[in-house]
């Protein structure tokens, strides 16, 4: 069962989820710097849990997600950087925390952007609308390997990540509002268009940008704009005549006075043509000509289509030719300045705006009022056609389970990172899944909103385990021969390294393991958990017993007589370090407050102890002894090498942080010497 | 006894420089501060219900992302008068950074319907091999090979008529928003090897001043091959491998009803060791998946 949503984006815990929520945006948006001080490090390593967990896989209890947790962090090596010799950025290793959980397919489905929140994707899964590798995979926690075909029912892509479809309600009242906004706008187009086209150039260039700002857009209206320009420039060319120029001298002339017309001729055409006018009015003012009278186009047209051989005199046809050679002179330079002016109109290709025309708005239209009722009634009945939106909003085809036509879910960018590890055919809602996300220098395959910081200290928490102990178990699993180990574990506390041990090695090799303690509160805590454990696991052996390890005779009292391997954790934090704050290196509060000081403080005579009293008398082949400074990892080594030369190799191991957490010995050819492959530097002999 | 315990103050969660000036609402407003403050950052809303005046509402498009900087303006238009900047050094900041606080994050780039459909004819159609593709176009192997095999299924939809324009808008508000793959520009790093485990550890080794040391040596160290071999390796055209096994097949004599099939295997790798325990009755029993995508217990 996945946990409950409860408040998942409150704003006022302002935890970022793996969701495309507005609110989540938001929460992204104001989403503080991480701070540290005031904090233990306890306090910061459960605070870096809760913020990680939010958004890797919430829905997941706390225990499954421990049960997934894998300490390796898978990342890459480039080759070429290194031959170049370059300088490398820093490997995020940390960021692989939560890789482990990105190869489920809920987490694929939504990295791919076929859902819009993993707990989307696990309801597409669980009703059977995502297929792996063409076979119905109904369990969201499918782990996905390298080359598997993943797939999601278009439909329900679409609805994910589309918007949300309204209510018929809500649509009614959307178109309503939209159809009086509407006609109030042509209305006052038509009443003030020169305004209104101001007004919406003054509109910002990057408001209301879902359709109108690319470059694509922009060339678009440019060409449409020249080709109108081009339009008008032909039909003005078509309409310049020699009857239409003869008319309209003539017309001139007759209401002005001859000075008037000169003048008027001269400010509108310039010199040359004002002549050519003149030449024109004067030529046939001259012979007292009729059509000065009479000066319609009709007019002008029939005498110009008037043949040489119909006229009465010779002086007549002289007369008409001369004119027609001044007409046709004037036409063709009239024809000329309108093609010039007509292209110095035209826009260039790089020009920002397109200047206002007085055609501006004069093909828009009323639109017709919307009956609520009769729509509400039936929906079909609706006849909404507006410029931007034919049907009714958002439901063009009721039938679908998005908003039709398909239109993309608000804030859709910000969440959309496209993977490195999946390849997506957005075309088909297909997807490959190329390989497990993995980190190299400078960067993370893994998505995810949160500082680097927040994951080095929720590994911290994660892998807080004895990991040690875990490392043992894997390498004796791996490289021990003999049949039958038998392990003693000094100051144990609560006994948790035999059993984890035990509960590890159980199996393969026959295991006896024994823990003691000086403290007899810590043995019953220790019995404690044995019972516990011995529940679960039916052949359970660990023996918890009682005896201090400074003691001469300690193998009379705890009776042991023989062991292949010693593991301790020791009191080792020096008598300074304890009340020194953490900041220098100290001891938590938390610690100081909660555990009992005598497991607590100690120094290099618990080692040399271990050494005299239970690995030499015990015959051991090997030792795993936890530590915490360098020099307690010296002593180790110089009091064996003092004694028994040659005999021993000593090796130290640190832990994922880069402290120092173990020194390792085994004896040189006995069984146990693959213990050495634990240890990151081993002593010189 | 339980016990609730809070050691230090609850605070909301926002950044400290950022606090907007919310206007007084009237009285019937009952929302909180942190809820008038995200009205105010989403902006008003026209009449289809679009915060169009939000940056970030509308999908980017021309493959330019525009991903969230948290500058406190998150409106066109309206240039922010309460002095609400929070943070402004954001100049080094990639465009390919999704988030404003995790820079080791970075989306991919999206290869186009070009690039894909010539990856797609070279390898069906030419017949050459995956990794001479992925040299040319600076593409990892396994990211080509998925490519044509997308390819192959958006062509067969194409042909049977599946992709409608409804999908084909979104597939299109998709591919604006990614910023496009340029394999001249930004290839990919097809030397990349997974890390080898054994130069996760340490190693101390002491050497004369004198004595050269380099990656060959280092190599050495770690009982690995150098990495130019490793390299020569990578750039060889390999041959599909074939896993072979020895099959015995026994002989069926008539009336039997049975034909004996022996397959060559070394105990150990198949089947379970007599003796050896098994999780087969635990709680956290570990789960596999059949071919049917069924689960099933693997143990």
């Amino acid at each position: 069962m996945p946990r409950r949503a409860e408040n998942s984006f409150s704003l006022f815990k302002g935890r970022v989820r793996a969701s495309m929520n507005k609110y989540n945006v938001f929460n992204l948006y104001k989403k503080p710097d991480v701070r540290y001080n005031g904090k233990s490090l306890y306090q910061q390593k459960w605070y870096a849990k809760q913020e990680t967990r939010a958004y890797h896989g919430d829905h997941l209890t706390e225990g499954r997600w421990m049960q997934l947790f894998q300490k390796k962090a898978d990342s890459v090596a480039q080759l070429d950087a290194s031959l170049k010799g370059t300088r490398e950025e820093p490997t995020p290793y940390s960021l692989q925390t939560y890789a482990a959980l990105e190869k489920r397919l809920e987490f694929a489905v939504f990295r791919a952007m076929f859902a819009s929140s993993v707990r989307q994707a696990r309801e597409f899964i669980r009703s059977g609308h995502v297929k792996v590798n063409g076979t119905v995979v109904r369990h969201p926690s499918f782990p996905l390997q390298s080359g598997d075909l993943f797939s999601v029912t278009p439909e329900k892509v679409l609805m994910a990540m589309g918007r949300a479809k309204p209510s018929l309600d809500k649509a009614i009242k959307t178109d309503v509002a939209q159809v009086v906004a509407w006609n109030r706008f042509v209305a006052n187009v038509k009443e003030n268009p020169h305004a209104m086209w101001e007004l919406a150039q003054a509109k910002p260039k990057a408001l209301n940008s879902a359709k109108s700002s690319t470059e694509e857009d922009r060339k678009a209206s440019i060409r449409s704009f020249n080709e109108n320009v081009e339009k008008q420039m032909l039909q003005d060319q078509k309409a310049v005549t020699r009857e239409s120029v003869l008319s309209s001298i003539l017309k001139a002339a007759s209401t002005e006075t001859e000075e008037e017309a000169i003048m008027k001729a001269l400010e509108l055409k310039g010199k040359k043509y004002a002549s050519k006018y003149i030449d024109v009015y004067t030529k046939l003012m001259a012979v007292g000509h009729p059509l000065l009278k009479a000066n319609s186009i009709e007019d002008c047209k029939k005498y110009i289509s008037t043949k040489s051989n119909e006229f009465e005199n010779e002086s007549e046809v002289k007369l008409a030719a001369s004119i027609k050679k001044i007409l046709n002179e004037l036409v063709s330079d009239k024809t000329e300045q309108i093609r010039i002016s007509a292209n110095s109109s035209k826009l260039s290709e790089s020009s920002k705006f397109i200047p206002f025309t007085s055609d501006y708005g004069k093909n828009l239209q009323f639109h017709q009022k919307l009956d609520k009722e009769a729509i509400a009634e039936d929906e079909s009945t609706a006849k909404v056609n507006l410029p931007w939106q034919k049907g009714l909003f958002g439901r063009q085809d009721p039938s679908k389970p998005y908003f039709t036509p398909w239109t993309p879910r608000p804030f859709i960018g910000v969440f959309a990172v496209l993977p490195h590890h999946i390849e997506v055919s957005f075309e088909t809602c297909h997807a490959v899944y190329l390989q497990d996300p993995v980190a190299r220098p400078g960067h993370s395959e893994v998505i995810s909103p949160l500082p680097e910081s927040l994951y080095q200290r929720a590994y911290m928490y994660y892998g807080r385990k004895e990991e040690w102990v875990l490392e043992v178990a894997e390498i004796l699993k791996q490289h021990y021969e003999g049949s039958t180990l038998t392990v003693v574990d000094a100051c144990t506390g609560t006994g948790c390294i035999p059993l984890l041990l035990e509960q590890e090695l159980g199996g393969n090799t026959q295991v006896q393991t024994f823990g003691f303690d000086a403290s007899s509160d810590a043995l019953k805590v220790a019995l404690e958990n044995v019972t516990l454990v011995g529940r679960q696991f039916e052949n359970c052996t660990t023996t918890i017993l009682q005896g201090d390890l400074l003691d001469k005779m300690l193998l009379h009292s705890i009776n042991i007589t023989d062991a292949n391997l010693i593991t301790a954790n020791p009191p080792y934090i020096p008598e300074n370090d304890y009340k020194l704050p953490v900041l220098l290196n100290g001891v938590e509060k938390s610690a100081r407050m909660y555990e009992p000081r005598m497991a607590l403080v100690g120094d290099t005579d618990f080692y040399s102890a271990l050494i005299n009293n239970l690995v030499r008398p015990l015959g051991a082949c090997g030792f795993v002894f936890e530590l915490g400074y360098d020099h307690q990892a010296d002593h180790v080594n110089e009091y064996l090498q003092e004694k028994s030369k040659r005999i021993w190799g000593v090796g130290r191991r640190y832990d994922s942080a880069g402290n120092i957490r173990c020194v390792i010995g085994w004896k040189v050819g006995s069984n146990l010497e693959c213990l050495s492959k634990l240890c990151q530097s081993i002593y010189d002999k | 006894m339980s016990l609730t315990q809070v050691r230090y103050r609850r605070m909301p969660a926002l950044p400290l420089r950022y606090r907007p000036v919310v206007p007084e609402s009237d009285k019937k407003d009952h929302s909180t501060v942190l809820q008038k403050q995200m009205k105010q950052w989403l902006g008003p809303r026209n009449i289809r219900g679009e915060y169009y005046r939000n940056k970030y509402y509308y999908p980017p498009r021309e493959h330019r992302p525009n991903y969230v900087v948290p500058d406190g303006k998150s409106l066109v238009g309206i240039e922010e008068e309460n002095g609400n900047e929070f943070r402004t050094s954001l100049s080094s900041r990639d465009q390919l950074q999704p988030f404003p606080q995790n820079p080791f994050c970075k989306t991919a780039y999206i290869v186009s319907h070009e690039t894909k459909d010539a990856i797609y004819q070279e390898i069906e159609a030419k017949g050459t091999h995956v990794q001479e593709t992925s040299v040319k176009y600076g593409l990892k192997i396994n990211r080509v090979e998925a490519i044509a095999k997308l390819q192959a299924i958006e062509k067969s939809w194409a042909a049977e008529g599946k992709i409608n324009s409804e999908i084909s808008s979104f597939a299109k508000t998709m591919y604006e928003m990614f910023p496009l793959y340029n394999a001249a520009h930004q290839p990919e790093n097809l030397t990349e090897i997974p890390i080898p485990s054994k130069t996760l550890q340490q190693r101390f080794i002491s050497i004369a001043e004198s004595e050269p040391f380099g990656p060959i040596e280092a190599a050495a160290t770690f009982e690995l091959e150098p990495a130019s071999e490793t390299l020569e390796k990578l750039a060889a055209i390999k041959k599909g491998k074939t896993a072979s096994r020895e099959v015995i097949i026994g002989q069926q004599n008539q009336g039997e009803r049975t034909a004996f099939k022996f397959i060559k295997a070394k105990s150990g790798d198949v089947g379970f060791r007599y003796g050896a325990s098994r999780r087969d009755r635990k709680k956290d029993r570990a789960v596999g998946f059949d071919k049917a995508g069924k689960m099933v217990y693997v143990q």
